[in-house]
């Protein structure tokens, strides 16, 4: 054993001695079932601990002094494959990775922490998401998330996404590039995303890599499946939220391929307004994906997601909304070490309003469109060093709500958004260190109103703008990362990111989904949101078990908030409703995971706090914002029963969000001679009182067949809120009988929801 | 691998059990709002302050009182004030009256100040009340708006046909005009008091109606958005009264009509304390209105709004 030992040394090591020229070894990481592309999956060389990561196009690349290695390829979920190779020149490998069989997979990371390329983010497959517990049977990405540590939400069904002191628009939330402005179907109890048409997912919510910018909290980046490649297969699901179907398959026989996913709700094609079913919400939403494959060095991707969601009432009330994006991707590989993506995409989002009654009809509309232009170079120049380079511009059209009730909308506007990066990623032995610098700037052009605001935030001059730029903003983005990583276990991290942000959502309450939220660009009288963050953690890590803790503080410049009463319809000068500061945030967040094992899971615990300073809301300047969750405990556990039968369950406890209650009142008699006299309310500074804790057990139940059936079968059973906890949603003072006691009407979520989902897959 | 087995089959069997048991009960009908408790922390040092000044002359109240807790329905009175109102260089002093007139009930009630002598508000003009109680000043200030005369097509009445017949003499010879309590969308925001007399009832009945200069979706939606019926004899005349206001006692209005019978689950905002022009922390709010007066008989109503 020890002769052999010592030829594989020799084998290996020797002839680095005698070599001195590099060559490169790059290829595509790909999926032997389907033929798509892997990303984020490794490729090892042990012996001399180089590694090297897919790109979010599969593609791979690692330069080595030429010699014998053993190069190992790994994906989470696969099967681990070694290539032995003598390296006498540049090679191109391209490497069909096998899924893990379910009876030997009994690795189930929640959330993958990547070390390969030392950065940290949350990474989610399909399969995970799908094994997790949801609301409605519906498995569902944003849900997925907020099961993570630090990442909260503000009750039931809430699609919106609050991280480390992030207010739920400083999030991008990407769909191939594209940016979707709305995450809502049915206000907020699900996400946009179809769990049939995500191939993967990555959350940056700590270090944000220089490439990405345009939010100040973190990117969520989404990436469509693109087809099989070898074979036709066709899936259909229901659950008891909707049904939902995918087509896929090769149009040229590992050439090229398709993707086609629709999904559409149940309750509205049974249920129609009426007065027993006042409100009634449905949704669809069709995502397709083409993918063109002309030669090893040129890839063509084309990919759309178009979402509609409609909520009626029997006799006034419509409310429609949907995203639109479609992308264009071009892949270049110019050489084995140099890869390039070139991107045009558009983004549409509106929302419409309309109600009428007896004698007239309020109409109202909102939105935002987007062209996009992006390039991006990859040099990969050695195993230890990499760089980044690319630029962005985009265009964006704003229409930030207009209703026929007025000629005094606020005027549309348009602006473009332009921003260049470069990031180098360098190793030192056991030291990463990822640094790069992000120029953006943003510039309001075309025809506009505005307003120069006095002192008290009242008009005193109007701009009338004609064509060219009117107003413009500048933005310095430095960003490092330096991770140690000790024998592959302790990892020690420190990250500091300067982010910026140039639109911004208004809506007229805190809840994930309004029906009056607009977004609203940058403007002399809205600065830029520039967030400056610290993040700062440890991790062990032996395979088994996962331990973190982490801390961070970040400080956001011009934050926004309303002053009391705003009016933010019809109101031309919108921006003399707002008042600016800053927001401060910090937390600390403790983790530990079990990996591996039949039994899974996850238990964690966060301290946080996120607290605005804006003048002229409340009387000390100083107060809590509407998301301020200090105390955040989750517990996830994952029991593989059998190959085919898993089940999950989850816990979590979280202190109540801020809110503003009543604690008196008075009698007004508004109008002289007026017999009606109002009850008004009186109530203490902005956030000061807060909902009762949140806390909830949901419970999953999934099983399916395994083997190469030609016809596959996945049945989830589940309890969501399985002990009935009345979890408040909101509280209306409206039927508030001041004379009769102190109460007040809260509302909440339906109790315990039973969901069950089934899926067939036809191969 | 048979005790593996069976302890998952006794396992499935059980969630399975509970899916059913729970999907039985149909939770689509379960009430999803319920009244809870909350706690009341009264700030007693606030003053209220309800009144205003018109351009009409006459003896002007207005009302001081102090917040009430949660559970009470009893305002507690402010008295020893010294109450005095500005109107460019004129000082008009106000007294305290246990005397307060509301409508046409007169009742006691402490914490009722009414102008010494009959006065006037003067359109154009700013009008700064002053109240010193307890070693604070409050000064709450308002500017009376110049009124234009009543065009009849700014209030949007439309008949009510005849709803039913009837032989009683209540309803013998009765119209109905309809109109709706708030407007929106108008040059300037107005406020209209249309006055009948029921003299089956001998009543006077006072209705409403709100012309707001910009449009509210809380306002638009909320049920009180529905139409005020005035019930009226076809040989009678009817009151118009117009009062103008100005923008920040209209912008106090809507914020009250937010917080009160607007506050509707959908479009509620962020609950918050209505715009006071009260200083010093004090709540309500003292304004100025300008007045124009109009007698209509009804039947040439009828007939403008058959015209229409």
């Amino acid at each position: 054993m020890k002769i052999y030992a010592l030829l594989f040394i020799i084998n290996v090591n020797v002839p680095l001695l005698f070599c001195s020229s590099n060559y490169v070894i790059s290829g595509y990481i790909r999926d032997i079932e389907t033929g798509e592309e892997l990303i984020g999956a490794y490729v090892f060389v042990d012996s001399i601990k180089k590694s090297s990561i897919s790109n979010n196009y599969g593609f791979y690349s690692i330069t080595l002094p030429c010699g014998g290695y053993l190069l190992k390829y790994n994906f989470l979920g696969f099967e681990i494959i070694q290539r032995q190779i003598d390296l006498q020149n540049d090679t191109i490998i391209d490497i069909y990775l096998k899924k893990m069989p379910i009876e030997l997979e009994e690795v189930h990371i929640t959330a993958q922490n990547n070390y390969s390329s030392s950065l940290k983010y949350i990474q989610l497959s399909t399969k995970q998401i799908k094994e997790l517990p949801s609301i409605f049977g519906e498995p569902d990405i944003v849900k997925a998330l907020q099961l993570e540590p630090g990442i909260k939400n503000i009750g039931d069904g809430s699609s919106g996404l609050y991280i480390r002191g992030g207010n739920r628009d400083q999030n991008y939330v990407l769909i191939d590039e594209a940016p979707v402005y709305n995450l809502s179907h049915l206000i907020g109890f699900v996400s946009v995303f179809n769990p049939e048409m995500i191939k993967d997912v990555k959350l940056y919510n700590s270090y944000i890599p220089p490439k990405y910018g345009g939010r100040v909290s973190s990117i969520l980046e989404t990436n469509m499946k693109e087809g099989n490649l070898n074979k036709h297969s066709l899936s259909a699901a229901i659950s008891t939220l909707s049904g939902r179907i995918a087509i896929e398959g090769p149009i040229a026989k590992n050439k090229s391929s398709f993707f086609i996913s629709a999904r559409k709700s149940s309750f509205d094609l049974f249920i129609e307004p009426s007065k027993d079913d006042f409100l009634v919400p449905g949704f669809y939403d069709l995502n397709t994906k083409i993918n063109f494959k002309f030669n090893n060095k040129n890839r063509l991707f084309l990919s759309m997601y178009h979402g509609y969601d409609i909520i009626e009432t029997y006799e006034e009330y419509i409310n429609l909304w949907g995203n639109t994006t479609s992308t264009i991707r071009w892949n270049h590989l110019f050489n084995q070490k140099l890869f390039s993506n070139m991107s045009l995409i558009y983004s549409k989002y509106y929302n419409n309003l309309t109600f009428t009654n007896d004698t007239s009809k309020f109409d109202w509309i909102t939105g935002v469109n987007d062209i996009n232009f992006k390039y991006d170079l990859n040099w990969y120049k050695n195993p230890d060093s990499k760089f980044g380079f690319g630029l962005n511009t985009i265009f964006h059209k704003f229409t930030p709500g207009e209703s026929n009730y007025t000629q005094r909308n606020i005027s549309r506007s348009r602006a473009i958004e332009n921003s260049l990066y470069i990031f180098h990623n360098k190793k030192i032995n056991s030291l990463d260190i990822n640094y790069g610098l992000r120029l953006a700037n943003f510039f309001n052009i075309g025809k506009t109103t505005w307003y120069t605001l006095n002192e008290q935030y009242i008009p005193v001059k109007e701009h009338n703008e004609g064509k060219g730029i009117w107003n413009n903003y500048g933005i310095i983005e430095p960003r490092i990362n330096i991770s140690l990583n000790i024998k592959n276990k302790h990892n020690y991290y420190l990250a500091y990111t300067r982010t910026s942000q140039f639109m911004q959502v208004l809506s007229n309450n805190t809840m994930s989904y309004t029906f009056f939220e607009t977004w609203i660009p940058a403007s002399p009288n809205i600065k830029p949101l520039i967030s400056n963050n610290l993040f700062s953690g440890y991790t062990f890590d032996n395979k088994i078990f996962n331990t973190s803790i982490e801390v961070y503080y970040k400080i956001i410049k011009n934050q926004i908030d309303y002053k009391d009463h705003a009016t933010l319809i019809n109101n031309p000068c919108i921006e003399s409703e707002l008042r600016r500061g800053k927001a401060y945030a910090y937390g600390i967040e403790l983790s530990l995971k079990k990996q591996s094992g039949k039994t899974t899971g996850s238990i964690s615990y966060v301290f946080s706090k996120v607290y605005y300073i804006i003048k002229n809301i409340t009387f000390d300047e100083k107060y809590v914002a509407p998301y301020d969750i200090p105390h955040d405990f989750k517990i996830l556990i994952k029991r593989q029963l059998s190959p085919k039968l898993n089940f999950s369950t989850f816990w979590t406890y979280t202190s109540g969000r801020p809110t503003t209650f009543p604690v008196a009142h008075y009698y007004l008699d508004k109008h002289e001679q007026d017999n009606e006299i109002k009850n008004v309310p009186i109530y203490t500074n902005r956030n000061t009182e807060r909902f009762p804790n949140y806390h909830r057990l949901d419970l999953n139940l999934s099983y399916k067949t395994i083997g190469d059936k030609k016809v596959k079968h996945e049945i989830i059973l589940g309890l969501y809120n399985a002990y009935a906890r009345k979890n408040p949603l909101g509280y209306s003072f409206d039927s508030f009988d001041y004379g009769m006691g102190n109460n007040v009407l809260v509302y909440h979520f339906y109790t315990i929801i039973p969901n069950i989902s089934y899926k067939i897959k036809f191969n | 691998m048979h005790t593996i087995l069976k302890t998952n089959s006794s396992f499935i069997a059980f969630f399975v059990y509970l899916f059913l048991l729970l999907s039985c009960e149909n939770f689509y009908y379960e009430d999803i709002s319920e009244i809870v408790p909350i706690s009341s922390n009264l700030n007693e040092t606030t003053i209220i302050v309800n009144g205003s000044i018109t351009s009409e002359n006459k003896f002007h109240s207005l009302t001081l009182t102090k917040p009430m807790s949660l559970n009470s329905m009893n305002p507690d009175s402010i008295s020893g004030a010294h109450v005095y109102l500005v109107i460019e260089t004129d000082t008009f002093e106000y007294q305290e009256s246990i005397y307060h007139n509301y409508g046409d009930i007169v009742f006691r009630q402490h914490g009722t100040y009414i102008s010494k002598d009959s006065i006037s508000g003067k359109p154009n003009c700013l009008h700064s009340l002053h109240i010193e109680y307890k070693d604070k000043v409050y000064i709450a200030s308002d500017t009376m708006i110049k009124v234009k005369p009543l065009n009849l097509s700014e209030l949007k009445f439309y008949y009510q046909p005849d709803l039913f017949e009837s032989s009683t003499p209540y309803f013998k010879d009765k119209i109905i005009l309809n109109i709706l309590c708030h407007h929106f969308g108008y040059k300037q925001p107005n406020i209209y008091q249309i006055i009948t007399v029921d003299k089956y009832l001998n009543k006077k009945m006072i209705s409403t109606v709100y012309h707001h200069n910009n449009i509210d979706p809380q306002g638009v939606l909320s049920e009180w958005n529905k139409i005020l019926a005035i019930w009226t004899g076809i040989n009678d005349s009817v009151w118009i009264i117009k009062h103008s206001i100005s923008q920040p006692y209209e912008n106090f209005l809507i914020d009250v009509f937010k917080e009160t019978e607007w506050k509707t689950g959908f479009f509620s905002e962020v609950s918050a304390n209505p715009s006071s022009n009260v200083t010093n922390g004090g709540m309500g709010y003292f304004y100025a209105s300008d007045i124009y007066k109009k007698s209509i008989p009804i039947i040439e109503l009828k007939q403008f709004i058959e015209n229409e």
